[in-house]
């Protein structure tokens, strides 16, 4: 082979046959296997034995990782060295070499705990099939191991800082209670009321943090619900005004809201309002006494941007580089009386990151600090709602929208899916297929119906809910998920085909969309997409006649937005851009004859014609005009190294004939 | 009780801070706070402390054992007293650290929070009085 190995893994040979031994030695040697699931190339470290005896001494020096075990050993005999094993070394994983048709002892030596077992004679494919599979076990059990112990240690640290965090206001509150229980409780300086007065600070700062953790807790397990609707930022922004004043005029502070027109945008309320109320109550608890907050409230495009600065004691340079992890707080003679649980920055950020959001923050000390909180409005480019209010009619009957998608176009996508997949002779079975923007799942069915291993991906929760129910209903077994595109929660090259039809034009960074796509795709994987061109036919056909012009409308407004198609050589670039290779792109036409058709969109948007019936209508084809839609796949680059190739001009037909000589001596 | 004695506090916490000045100024000894390390070692360059009381954990989990290597070689004749919890000990990869494992030796005693006012007197008296309170051996 010709790739190199990135880990060695030990196999000893236990065989009284030296041909036996050599044989499989030749099979394994130089070989080197590629663990799909992690990009691992593993290569062999090789050693025989040619008794049990001898297996148990070279265990001394080296374990292997992999033993190949014959049965039928003269002296202990290889049920018992497998027994030994299990007892003392469970760490090796034993493939049981059994002579032919002797059924019982491989099952018997399954029971006993072997990882697999080879009858006698067989090929050098065969035991290479043997090892990888116990290679890849080996594999991904270690890698489990490691990211079990990860984890452990995360949670260790996450722990230790909580409890550091609840420990330091337990150990004020104690010390001022064992304060006045003294004798003469004053005679340090300060008055009785004083400690009873920071103890109940120190208490409420507790709680604070109790309640902070639990939102943080929630917002980043998903548990949070979230219910998106058009609100006013000002409007929450003057709320959160309102709130923190007390507060304020106890520190003789000023709070001004700058802005007063309206900002709408499409968002969580609750959310917006855990921002905003964190940055003015940051403002105020890091100020001086007469000092100012002001708040504004802008739109930029189609970003919303939130800016709280104060009149406070600001911040250096290193103090800003350190306020990236949980539980950071600035520490010195100025915060140290300030509560603060060192979570509302964590709070903000992952709030947020939901909007595809940024946090700046500019800051001088003993000057005052800027914190910016830019949040993107999805709502100022496509409606994606539309597909969640939707959600319950993907699978109806009842003439609706969104069976555009599924008799107009979905029959000649899949068609060209499949084509394609059948001129490369691809095999089907157990290969990982993604489906993003799976929507109430048209597509993702017709792929797992072939056999796929299928994962269908869509930011709107009640469609998948729909989704998951019409998959139960035809029994299929696909795995849903909620997500988006641009930060796709799948490891590195794990998927064998990514679709992506008709979403492009929906996602708010397509670029970072296809790179994910790429990152996420192995080695030699497919991409396929659609997606609309941004020409004058496309602005015609799908944002005026579609969605605008009242006598053919038939579409919601806002459910594309034109400027968010996307040209063929945008998509191409973007595409060599991420390492995927294009290898095929075709137009897609409805069968539209203008005069013709006219008056039948017309019928249909006068509710005479049922959407059904106007997809029959017109009936969507490839073409190789691409001005409309296009559809088209991209192969990532490199490709796996083929497994077994060397077999088609195999030179150790000894394996197999060694293996029946052996049988006989049982 | 011997004369007025010049005595640093440093935590991050301002009630530790205030508390432990409270009982030492009942002591009748003059106290000077800080919160931070960087704070603690500017204030030590202009003033002479007879002993100064330290936060174990502050900015880092060693910012205390590194403020007492950093007296302990500047000015040898003040004492060090950590303030310290038990769970601070238990988190600490000794092991792990041996440089910091050293500076914390150290030091002059160790209190445990939450403080208890009784204890931390008897502890500031007795390191105060000693003649030469270098008699634990602080030198490698």
């Amino acid at each position: 082979m010709q790739s190199t190995a990135t880990e060695m893994l030990h196999l000893m040979v236990v065989d009284d046959e030296p041909g036996m031994r050599d044989a499989v030695e030749r099979t394994l040697d130089g070989y080197v296997h590629q663990v799909k699931e992690n990009a691992t190339s593993v290569g062999f470290r090789l050693s025989q034995a040619a008794s049990a005896e001898q297996a148990l001494q070279l265990f001394e020096q080296a374990k292997p990782d992999i033993l190949l075990l014959d049965h039928g050993l003269p002296g202990v005999s290889g049920i018992s060295l497998l027994q030994t094993i299990r007892n003392d070394v469970p760490d090796i994983l034993v493939i049981m070499i059994t002579a032919y048709g002797t059924l019982e002892n491989a099952v018997r030596a399954t029971k006993l705990g072997a990882f697999d077992f080879l009858a006698k004679p067989f090929t050098p494919d065969e035991v290479r099939s043997a090892v990888c599979k116990a290679v890849d076990h080996i594999v991904l059990q270690r890698q489990s191991r490691r990211i079990a112990n990860e984890r452990r240690r995360i949670r260790f640290e996450f722990l230790t800082a909580i409890v550091h965090e609840l420990k330091t206001p337990l150990a004020a509150v104690q010390g001022y209670l064992r304060l006045l229980q003294e004798p003469e409780p004053e005679s340090g300086g300060m008055d009785h009321q004083h400690m009873i007065e920071r103890s109940l600070t120190r208490l409420d700062g507790m709680h604070t943090l109790i309640y902070d953790l639990l939102d943080l807790t929630r917002i980043e397990s998903g548990q949070k619900k979230r219910q998106l609707a058009q609100v006013d930022i000002t409007r929450i922004a003057g709320k959160a005004c309102a709130g923190i004043v007390p507060a304020a005029e106890a520190l003789q502070i000023t709070v001004n809201l700058e802005t007063s027109a309206p900002v709408g945008m499409l968002a969580d309320a609750e959310e917006v309002e855990i921002i905003i109320n964190n940055l003015v109550s940051n403002a105020v608890k890091y100020n001086r006494p007469g000092g100012s907050v002001s708040i504004s409230c802008k739109r930029r495009e189609d970003r919303v941007v939130i800016s709280v600065s104060d009149t406070g004691i600001g911040m250096t340079a290193a103090e800003l580089g350190s306020l990236s992890g949980e539980f950071s707080r600035i520490r010195n003679s100025r915060t140290a009386g300030i509560p603060g649980s060192g979570l509302g920055l964590s709070i903000i950020r992952s709030l947020a990151s939901r909007y595809d959001g940024t946090v700046d923050i500019a800051s001088e000390p003993e000057v005052g600090s800027t914190f910016t909180v830019t949040l993107l409005d999805r709502k100022t480019f496509v409606d994606n709602q539309f597909y969640d209010r939707e959600a319950t009619d993907w699978w109806s009957d009842t003439d609706n929208p969104l069976m555009i998608i599924r008799y107009m176009m979905n029959p000649v996508r899949f068609a060209y899916v499949l084509r394609h997949l059948v001129a490369r002779s691809y095999d089907y079975r157990h290969k990982r297929v993604l489906d993003i923007g799976c929507g109430g799942g048209f597509l993702t069915e017709e792929i797992a119906k072939y056999g796929f291993d299928t994962t269908g991906l869509d930011p709107s929760a009640p469609s998948l809910v729909t989704a998951r129910s019409h998959a139960k209903i035809k029994n299929l077994q696909i795995d849903y998920q909620e997500g988006v595109g641009e930060a796709l929660l799948f490891p590195d090259n794990h998927f064998d085909i990514v679709f992506c039809l008709d979403v492009l034009e929906h996602v708010s960074d397509f670029r970072k969309v296809i790179s994910e796509v790429s990152r996420v795709l192995a080695p030699g994987g497919l991409f396929f997409f659609e997606t609309v061109n941004r020409t004058m036919l496309s602005y015609f056909i799908v944002i005026f006649l579609m969605q605008i012009f009242p006598l053919t409308r038939m579409i919601p407004r806002d459910i594309h937005n034109w400027k968010y198609f996307i040209k063929t050589k945008e998509l191409q670039q973007a595409l060599k851009d991420a390492d995927l290779q294009v290898e095929d792109v075709t137009g897609i036409l409805p069968g539209f004859e203008l005069l013709y058709h006219l008056p039948q969109l017309r019928g249909m948007a006068k509710k005479r014609l049922s959407v059904r019936e106007l997809c029959a209508v017109f009936r969507c084809h490839e073409s190789s005009i691409k001005a409309l839609c296009y559809v088209g796949y991209a192969k990532k680059k490199g490709g796996k190294v083929p497994t077994g190739k060397a077999s088609a001009s195999n030179p150790y037909a000894g394996v197999a004939s060694a293996g029946e000589s052996s049988a006989g001596s049982p | 009780m011997s004369k007025a004695k010049k005595i640093l506090v440093v935590d991050d916490d301002i009630d530790i801070v205030d508390q432990v000045s409270h009982i030492v100024t009942a002591l009748g000894h003059q106290v000077t706070k800080v919160f931070n390390r960087q704070e603690a070692e500017a204030i030590l360059g202009t003033m002479t402390v007879d002993l100064a009381i330290v936060d174990m954990m502050m900015e880092d989990r060693h910012s205390g054992c590194v403020l007492c290597e950093h007296i302990k070689r500047l000015y040898p004749e003040t004492a060090v007293l950590i303030l310290t919890s038990v769970a601070d000990l238990a988190g600490l990869d000794i092991p792990a650290d041996p440089a910091h494992f050293h500076s914390m030796l150290q030091c002059d005693a160790f209190i445990h929070k939450p403080v208890h006012p009784q204890q931390l007197k008897s502890m500031v008296d007795h390191l105060l009085d000693r003649p030469d309170h270098r008699a634990i051996p602080t030198r490698s």
